[in-house]
């Protein structure tokens, strides 16, 4: 008998992953071998032993009570049909705080930071559908995370009043493609979106556009291969407030 | 959806998984409840009993939880997950070992909170021969000494059939090699360690 083969044979048994008609062959061989059956002795004594280690026994819940609080900042960062679309949303507006901020800064000196307030105007698209392509999702999701992490407040409660007030994404829906992301909105898309926010909040957003070099695009992007194209706003002043109307519509 | 995970894991926890990979919140939170005791188990065993266990515990399961979506369920959760275990317990080995030589001997940081995990003893109890017991429990570290003192290819494949049970398929999946390498490692992992130590 082959030695390399009766190890072999003597690791399988071990493990009790040898074939039938080798087990019969690989017991013969034990009971006739003093050295096999004392080296099969000394192995299965060491798995015996290694097996009856310490175990750990973890605390049911401050393990996981520590865990989820570490984990649901995490989640705020998660790509989502509705933080896309809000993140679209929040770009555009970064967009018009830069172009509009010397209209505004006339108005802002002096004022405290204040609320923010968002609200959907009613009129849909005529399409129900966002393609959002791979490099823009991931634009998306490095703005949303920057401002999470670092600036801005205001931004933040610019996406949380979108995610919360527009209303728009009950049953909405996300799949993957090759060209990216597309969004079903049952519903319609909004085409207009009225911000309501105080001067000096539009102020620390146009500050933080500016720390986006570049950024954001003033059109979304349709599944159809059209866009929306951001065409209109109005600011208003009504009672010491700034109020911004962005309108989107087909170019 | 869950039933492409359903080759290799129960209806149950096919379901946990859509659910996590949803970023269902609370199913992540039942998923870490499942297997917690199962991560911290397999850090000990592979790491040993080390001070970072629960940290080590904790960016294992945000690896997890991050890398939840990318599960396609060509092998089980826990397999997967086992992955995740081995390739941080070997970052967290290199860099503790790198650690060590750039300080000599790392300083032992004093625990600063209160520990979330216990150590059992599960060798029985010494009511019937004390003497026998104590003559194990030599043993059992003995063994885990040469164990650790194994180069990590013979060491994490004997952990993984010894201890954690595991089949050769289940190993071969896990680590990436084929069957017949999983056979002659384990072989060369047993007699190095049957030479290290004193057995009767």
């Amino acid at each position: 008998m082959n030695r390399a083969k009766a190890k072999r044979w003597l690791n399988e048994y071990l493990d009790g992953e040898i074939g039938l008609a080798d087990k019969a062959e690989f017991e013969r061989m034990l009971a006739q071998d003093p050295e096999l059956r004392r080296e099969y002795e000394q192995l299965r004594r060491i798995g015996l032993l290694m097996s009856s280690g310490p175990e750990v026994e973890v605390h049911p819940h401050a393990f996981r009570a520590k865990l989820m609080e570490r984990i649901e900042p995490q989640q705020r960062f998660n790509f989502t049909p509705q933080r896309a679309f809000a993140g679209s949303m929040l770009v555009a507006l970064l967009v018009v705080g830069l172009a509009f901020g010397q209209y505004i800064y006339s108005g802002a000196v002096g004022k405290r930071p204040g609320n923010v307030g968002v609200a959907y105007s009613g009129s849909v698209a005529s399409t129900s559908e966002i393609l959002i392509n791979a490099s823009s999702s991931q634009f998306l999701n490095s703005t949303l995370q920057r401002a999470e992490r670092n600036e801005s407040r205001y931004a933040l409660q610019l996406v949380e009043q979108l995610d919360r007030q527009l209303g728009i994404y009950e049953g909405a829906a996300c799949t993957r493609g090759s060209n990216g992301y597309t969004y079903h909105f049952p519903g319609g898309l909004p085409t207009e979106l009225s911000i309501r926010a105080d001067a000096a909040s539009l102020m620390e957003i146009q500050a933080i556009a500016a720390s986006y070099p570049g950024s954001g695009s003033t059109s979304v992007e349709l599944a159809d291969g059209s866009s929306l194209a951001l065409n209109e706003f109005a600011v208003l002043h009504p009672q010491g407030r700034v109020e911004l109307l962005i309108r989107f519509s087909r170019p | 959806m869950a039933d492409a995970y359903l080759a290799y894991n129960s209806p149950e926890v096919s379901e946990l998984i859509v659910r996590c990979q949803k970023g269902d919140h609370r199913a992540f939170d039942e998923l870490v409840s499942k297997y917690q005791r199962y991560v911290f188990n397999l850090v000990y065993q592979h790491l040993g009993d080390i001070d970072e266990i629960e940290d080590v515990a904790q960016e294992i399961f945000v690896r997890i939880y991050k890398f939840i979506g990318k599960y396609k369920g060509n092998a089980s959760l826990e397999s997967w997950i086992y992955k995740i275990v081995l390739n941080y317990c070997r970052t967290h080995a290199r860099r503790r070992s790198s650690f060590s030589r750039m300080f000599v001997s790392a300083p032992k940081q004093a625990p600063s909170e209160e520990k979330n995990f216990e150590i059992l003893d599960t060798l029985p109890d010494a009511t019937y021969d004390p003497a026998k017991t104590v003559e194990q429990r030599k043993l059992v570290q003995d063994i885990m000494e040469a164990v650790r003192g194994l180069p990590e290819i013979y060491r994490t494949i004997l952990i993984m059939r010894e201890i954690n049970e595991l089949s050769y398929e289940e190993v071969a999946e896990i680590l990436g090699i084929s069957i017949g390498t999983v056979k002659s490692r384990i072989s060369r992992a047993r007699d190095l360690v049957r030479q290290k130590v004193n057995i009767a």
